[in-house]
């Protein structure tokens, strides 16, 4: 089934309002030195930009955005940016289009604009560079302000990714940003220590100079692409093992999955982010997998019989085993996260919704959980399977 | 105490001793003065060689990077002084042998740096610390920082490598071959590194280094974890093959046992630890296209009609055909689909031949068979190992690999799966 894609109204209307802002800046009138080494580190740099499972990108290019930023002029950087975008995308096969494109360039173009304006009060010239390009031993405090200046830059860039595809969506904003901020943190603190460091090397060795940021943010890049690899692989496989595990009960078909499904819509609409999406996710699919089909009865009768027993051992799913333990025994009092009772009662509750799971399972863990997230979940689930019901 | 223990207690204290004496030798000629730049790299060396990240059997970190950037910047003396020092507190932690393993490793690597470091002096480089390169001097340090990887890494690999010879009892070439020829790659990004590094630091001081060490951590980080649910992902299938083969109570733990016999076998084949990690996912997943056959063939008591035995040779085709949907384990499909093949030709699937036949897939060919004779079926009782080892020799050279038969049986009479009878030895009679 297509998926419907909503028009990029956000993403052109932050674009043109960075476009508008920097029109207004006072720029170079001509191109400054070095611009086109920028240019290429950035095209390369675009053109290795990684592209998330859920269709967005995490800006590579960016921290080498904001050296330039420390160089050059905000007009200067802002074209750059759209000059690099269309040469990366310009190669047949990339598959990528400038929909696709759009909410990092414009996360990127607001960030340039917003910390131009920044670095006044901080104490450096906001469009020439000039403190930079002078090639003086900088002070103390203004490695400090640099530093500040980056870490704005990278976190604001961002942020707007995460507001942007939340947007998209349809997802709470508030825990989309706060879902990625473990791995965000990591991310903001890397693209500013590059992207000031590529300016830095740049003042003292010209084009060699970029060769180290680029060199550093190509590394990063390789061992994050590397990490988003391994997951997806996890995620096929698992995927793969589970519909052949179906494949040997009849009548079991495809279970797991519409479990999982749904499971992964109510979590997303009630605003669950990354991690606790995917092990939400996992816990849906592997829930029957404890199931001894000599004791069961009916073969649509799923639960965690010995499922938890399975998965705790793998340790990719480490967080996935408390979800099971809890939907195993739900009269069980020992302590459990909030977020492992939210999570466990999606799953029963879809399970339920589904028919995979009987309605008194669900009573107990009821009462472990907040009534606001009872209602809600309720209320969801319940939309969902009247909204599949009336379309099949 | 061991004859084993004993040659590498020996070997580990000459090591120290050698770099001991050979750092002294290099202060005595150039001596680094004290400054805030020598502690702050030896604490960032420090920090980073106590968090490496494991590869197959041994660890890499940033260190080398760090240490062979002091070296640019301040000469050997300096870098081996850093690497020596900085070595310490990972050797403390060490949990098995700590003095043994943490004295060689400091010898060793301080050895390695000194190597680097002059070697890099003798190539025409120039200590950066008294002033960064510029850009046209840039082409004129590839001499130099190729010369500093190469000595770093072959003093390095040579001391590892026979550390791991003595230990496992393995000629020092094999060892060296399979454990370090692939990471040359990585070595020489390491001495890029290094030198980026080292200008950094000679342009923007200790700063330089702080903006510099962030990123890496952080590709450290990603690269950690990577590693890790890589470690882990074997285990993954393995528990969830497992889940499908309970079902049946004649197959439950076949996969897990080809798996440990064809690991086995293709170590003693010498074969590559990546090839080794394929070989072990393939066997785990050998068998996932039976799912696809009904299973009233599959447990059937009395003899195949031929139609049912058609069903059940689909089944590498089937499984070839479930894991070519997962990116990760595509270059298995090649292993499960040719596992029934036979050395004559006459096999199932594309009734590929000999060499034809991908020595992975004659690998499981064995383990398979081997497991399938040893193991109870519904329409027979399971064979004896003697009868099985002999059916096996039986069969070598027209269904089965030759040479990889006789390893495997030599592997049998090492005991290595099980008490066997006494005086198993591989005759030119037997195979």
């Amino acid at each position: 089934m297509k998926r419907f894609e909503p028009f990029p109204i956000l993403e052109l209307t932050l674009m043109l309002g960075a476009a508008g802002v920097g029109a207004f800046l006072p720029g170079a009138s001509s191109a400054p030195d070095g611009l086109l080494w920028f240019l290429a580190g950035l095209s390369i740099l675009k053109l290795s930009d990684v592209w998330l499972p859920r269709g967005d990108t995490v800006g590579m290019s960016s921290a080498l955005a904001l050296g330039a930023l420390l160089l050059f002029d905000v007009r200067t950087v802002l074209v750059s940016l759209v000059v690099a975008e269309t040469i990366a995308l310009a190669p047949p096969g990339r598959g990528q289009k400038w929909r696709s494109a759009l909410p990092s360039l414009s996360a990127e173009a607001v960030s340039v604009v917003v910390c131009s304006s920044a670095l006044v009060p901080l104490g450096l010239h906001p469009t020439t560079g000039v403190l930079l390009l002078s090639g003086k031993t900088l002070r103390p405090e203004q490695y400090a302000a640099l530093i500040l200046v980056g870490l704005l830059f990278a976190a604001l860039e961002f942020s707007l990714l995460q507001v942007e595809t939340a947007v998209r969506d349809n997802r709470p904003i508030r825990s989309s940003i706060l879902g990625s901020a473990s791995y965000g943190a990591w991310l903001i603190a890397a693209q500013a220590s590059a992207g000031i460091l590529s300016a830095l090397m740049y003042r003292k060795m010209g084009a060699w100079g970029l060769v180290v940021g680029v060199v550093m943010i190509l590394i990063m890049r390789q061992s994050f692409v590397l990490l988003l690899e391994i997951r997806r692989a996890y995620n096929s496989t698992i995927d793969v093992l589970i519909s052949a595990m179906e494949a040997q009960s009849p009548g079991r078909e495809g279970v797991a999955e519409r479990h999982a499904e749904l499971c992964t819509r109510v979590g997303r609409a009630i605003g669950l982010h990354g991690r606790e999406l995917e092990r939400l996710r996992y816990a849906a699919l592997l829930m029957g997998v404890g199931i001894d089909e000599s004791v069961d009865t009916s073969p649509l009768q799923l639960d965690a019989r010995r499922s938890s027993k399975i998965v705790e051992g793998v340790e990719f799913l480490q967080d996935v085993t408390p979800l099971l333990r809890i939907c195993e025994d739900p009269d069980d009092k020992s302590s459990a996260s909030r977020s492992d009772l939210v999570c466990s009662y999606i799953l029963m509750s879809a399970g339920v919704a589904t028919r995979t799971l009987n309605v008194h399972q669900l009573k107990a863990i009821r009462e472990r959980v907040s009534p606001r997230i009872v209602r809600e979940v309720d209320a969801v689930v319940g939309a969902l399977v009247e909204s599949a019901s009336d379309m099949s | 105490m061991s004859r084993e223990v004993l040659r590498l207690r020996l070997f580990a204290g000459l090591t120290l001793l050698s770099a001991v004496a050979a750092l002294s030798a290099t202060l005595a000629v150039q001596r680094p003065a004290p400054s805030p730049l020598l502690i702050a790299l030896v604490l960032v060396a420090a920090f980073s060689e106590v968090l490496p990240v494991q590869l197959a059997s041994m660890t890499v970190s940033i260190t080398t990077a760090v240490c062979a950037a002091a070296t640019i910047l301040l000469g050997p003396a300096a870098g081996g002084l850093v690497t020596g020092v900085s070595a310490v507190p990972a050797s403390l932690m060490v949990k098995e042998q700590p003095i043994l393993r943490g004295s060689f490793n400091v010898g060793q690597l301080t050895l390695a740096a000194l190597a680097g470091g002059w070697v890099y002096t003798l190539a025409g480089g120039r200590p950066l610390g008294a002033a960064p390169l510029t850009g046209p001097q840039m082409p004129g340090m590839m001499l130099p920082l190729a010369g500093l990887a190469v000595g770093a890494f072959l003093i390095n690999t040579t001391f590892v490598g026979a550390f791991i010879a003595i230990r496992s009892e393995t000629p020092f070439l094999t060892v060296w071959k399979s454990s370090f020829v692939w990471t040359v790659p990585a070595q020489a990004a390491l001495a890029v590194l290094a030198l980026a590094l080292a200008q950094v630091v000679a342009s923007e001081g200790i700063v330089g280094l702080a903006l510099f060490v962030v990123p890496l951590m952080i590709a450290r980080q990603f690269y950690e974890r990577y590693m890790l649910l890589k470690r882990t992902y074997a285990d993954t299938v393995r528990s969830l093959v497992a889940v499908i083969e309970a079902k049946d109570l004649y197959t439950k733990g076949h996969s897990e046992r080809v798996a440990a016999y064809s690991v086995d076998i293709a170590r003693r084949l010498g074969l590559g630890n990546q090839k080794i990690e394929r070989i072990e996912l393939a066997a785990l997943l050998h068998d996932l296209g039976k799912v696809g056959i009904s299973r009233s063939i599959l447990l059937k008591s009395s003899p195949l009609t031929d139609e049912e035995l058609s069903a059940i040779k689909m089944h590498p085709e089937i499984g070839a055909r479930i894991i070519e949907n997962v990116p990760f384990l595509a270059d298995l499909v090649p292993l499960i689909s040719a596992h029934h093949e036979r050395i004559d030709g006459t096999g199932y699937g594309s009734q590929l031949a000999g060499e034809a036949i991908p020595i992975e897939a004659r690998i499981l060919g064995v383990a398979d068979a081997f497991d399938a004779m040893t193991s109870s079926r519904p329409y027979r009782a399971a064979m004896s190992r003697e009868d099985t080892v002999f059916e096996l020799t039986h069969c070598a050279g027209e269904q089965f690999d030759r040479v990889i038969v006789e390893t495997f049986i030599e592997s049998l009479a090492d005991g290595n799966f099980g008490d066997s009878p006494p005086g198993w030895k591989i005759t030119d009679e037997a195979v």
